[in-house]
């Protein structure tokens, strides 16, 4: 066979796109439900039903102010959320070495709310960028998605004579893997800008740690070890009283430009408030310190110039805490089609090469692993907010069994399609993991109504909302599942 | 099966002139501050993936790619 750029390029764009494209799915999948993080996590505690734009008051702030210095005097470091629209109560947290856990107010009174606990929401953002394996799961994240970026260049060179005609080309009616192929290419012309956008400035917000600023020789050094440190000596003393928050939050808001304040970090001698991820299209750091414990302002830091500006809006425009609810259903609807690029090429990777595979064990593996990504994913996920749900609230390790469930299910669907594998037509494990995604999915507004009718009624548009996406993932299973009959 | 050799010789090949030409460019950026290194890692992801689908697509777009980092490196040593 005579070899061209096309066909040399085709076969990168289908290898590197399969092989990446399992991770990258689940990349994708979580990436996009944490778009509504924190509102994932109001469904999962239905015990708070603290409203958005609740107000704040003195009392709830100094309720929280003496609950964090009674945590610094048992030499704990915490740290001060601040409600938001989208988070209405003000948070003492601490880092667990797996998550963010701590104590819920309620701005209004400064009565502490008793939540289940859960991962909510953050599980999905954690799992985007680390896939649960720390800083080694991110620079994988990082290189994938290099790697995505390399199937996405090929993906237009080999198509851009078409380029136009595609995205008016899709015959659903046509032959099944002219129809998969036509909505892959649709899909994936139409969302080429967000796909490439989102992939970028998410390699770009990790750089460091796929091209860090050291020669490469010193990469391959071996590291010396850690001499101890020879600063003055430690003091043990109490740390001191914290100042009354309200006036410095009125002072740093004057002082960050009217930004509103985020989170306030404490330190032994500093406390530092800090501008707030929404309040501008600029993910910045820029924070406002006060001396201990006269709360006297020490200066504002900011990081000026059109670098540091282009690296933020980089940052803000991957994260996007700014973006208002109508733009982050764009997000959202963006991120799901750009999940259903990736998902449909695995797809059509398999088609393509079932009849000249003669089902071989490689053949059989790959198309288990895409059942597993595919189907597999959106069930262990389903099973995560079931599990949530019917869960005792009170019950200990709750948040750990939760995960459990979520892993339990995803190893359960493997097993499933690894069994099916050695069956003639692959169809008998697409089609009850299917049915299964429309079962839970379906059932999932009957689960929320019937555990939490409360919640469902004070806070109905984020149940509203969640259980829609609910509905919306057994409609899409059954039309899969239609289409797969025939 | 020898054009299926060929083609993952090729792309590694790719990555790794390509990686080597993204980092020097981070590299070159170093010296003047924080923000420059900051803007030379903006520049260098955006420009790996094309550098690799470059190199891979013929041996023209290796040689060249090859050739800018070689002119890359000799620029960072008399500079």
């Amino acid at each position: 066979m005579r070899e061209t750029l096309r066909t040399r390029l085709g076969w990168l764009h289908a290898w590197a796109g399969f092989l990446v494209g399992l991770i990258a799915t689940c990349i994708f999948m979580t990436g996009t439900l944490s778009v509504f993080d924190e509102e994932m996590t109001r469904w999962m505690q239905p015990e708070n039903q603290v409203p958005a734009n609740a107000p704040l008051t003195d009392t709830a702030l100094d309720a929280a102010a003496a609950l964090i210095h009674e945590q610094q005097l048992r030499g704990s470091s915490v740290f001060l959320t601040l409600p938001s629209p989208r988070s209405p109560t003000l948070d003492v947290l601490h880092y667990d070495g797996q998550k963010f856990v701590g104590t819920l107010f309620d701005p209004r009174s400064g009565v502490p709310i008793t939540v289940r606990a859960t991962m909510g929401g953050t599980f999905f953002f954690t799992f985007h960028y680390t896939l649960l394996a720390g800083t080694t799961g991110t620079r994988l994240v990082d290189i994938l998605g290099i790697i995505l970026l390399v199937t996405i260049v090929s993906g237009v060179v080999i198509h851009l004579r078409a380029l136009v005609p595609d995205i008016v080309m899709l015959r659903l009616s046509a032959a099944r893997l002219r129809g998969w192929l036509d909505a892959h290419l649709l899909v994936g012309v139409l969302f080429l800008p967000f796909t490439l956008m989102i992939i970028y400035t998410g390699t770009v917000v990790n750089a460091n740690l796929i091209l860090p600023a050291t020669p490469l020789t010193h990469l391959f050094a071996p590291e010396k070890p850690e001499t101890p440190a020879t600063g003055p000596a430690v003091t043990n003393a109490a740390p001191p009283p914290l100042p009354a928050l309200a006036p410095l939050l009125a002072t740093a808001r004057r002082s960050l430009h009217g930004r509103e304040i985020g989170f306030i970090l404490f330190s032994p001698d500093r406390l530092s408030l800090y501008a707030s991820d929404a309040s501008g299209p600029f993910l910045t750091r820029d924070h406002a310190d006060f001396s201990l414990p006269d709360g006297h302002l020490l200066g504002t830091t900011t990081t000026p110039g059109p670098i540091a500006h282009t690296i933020q809006a980089m940052h803000g425009l991957h994260y996007a805490r700014f973006a208002p609810l109508g733009l982050r259903w764009l997000y959202f609807l963006s991120g799901l089609c750009a999940t259903g690029i990736i998902a449909s090429g695995l797809v059509l990777f398999i088609m393509k090469r079932r009849r000249a595979s003669g089902l071989r064990i490689g053949f059989r593996i790959g198309e288990g692993l895409t059942i597993t990504t595919v189907t597999g994913l959106p069930i262990s996920i389903l099973v995560f907010l079931w599990s949530n749900h019917l869960l005792p609230a009170t019950m200990t390790g709750r948040d750990r069994l939760e995960t459990g469930l979520l892993f339990g299910a995803w190893i359960l669907c493997a097993g499933h399609a690894a069994l099916h594998s050695t069956s003639t037509s692959m169809n008998t494990a697409w089609r009850p993991q299917l049915v299964m995604i429309a079962l839970l999915g379906g059932g999932l507004p009957v689960l929320d109504i019937v555990t939490c009718p409360h919640a469902v009624r004070s806070l109905w548009a984020i149940h509203a909302g969640m259980d829609g996406m609910g509905v919306l993932a057994a409609i899409m299973a059954l039309y899969a599942r239609r289409q797969l009959r025939g | 099966m020898r054009l299926t050799r060929n083609r993952v010789g090729g792309i590694l090949s790719a990555c790794l002139v390509s990686y080597a030409l993204a980092h020097s460019m981070v590299i070159a950026s170093i010296s003047a501050s924080a923000a420059t290194m900051q803007l030379g890692q903006i520049i260098a992801l955006a420009c790996l993936p094309v550098l690799i689908v470059l190199c891979f697509s013929s041996s023209a777009g290796l040689l060249s790619v090859c050739m800018g980092g070689g002119l890359a490196v000799l620029v960072e040593l008399v500079s």
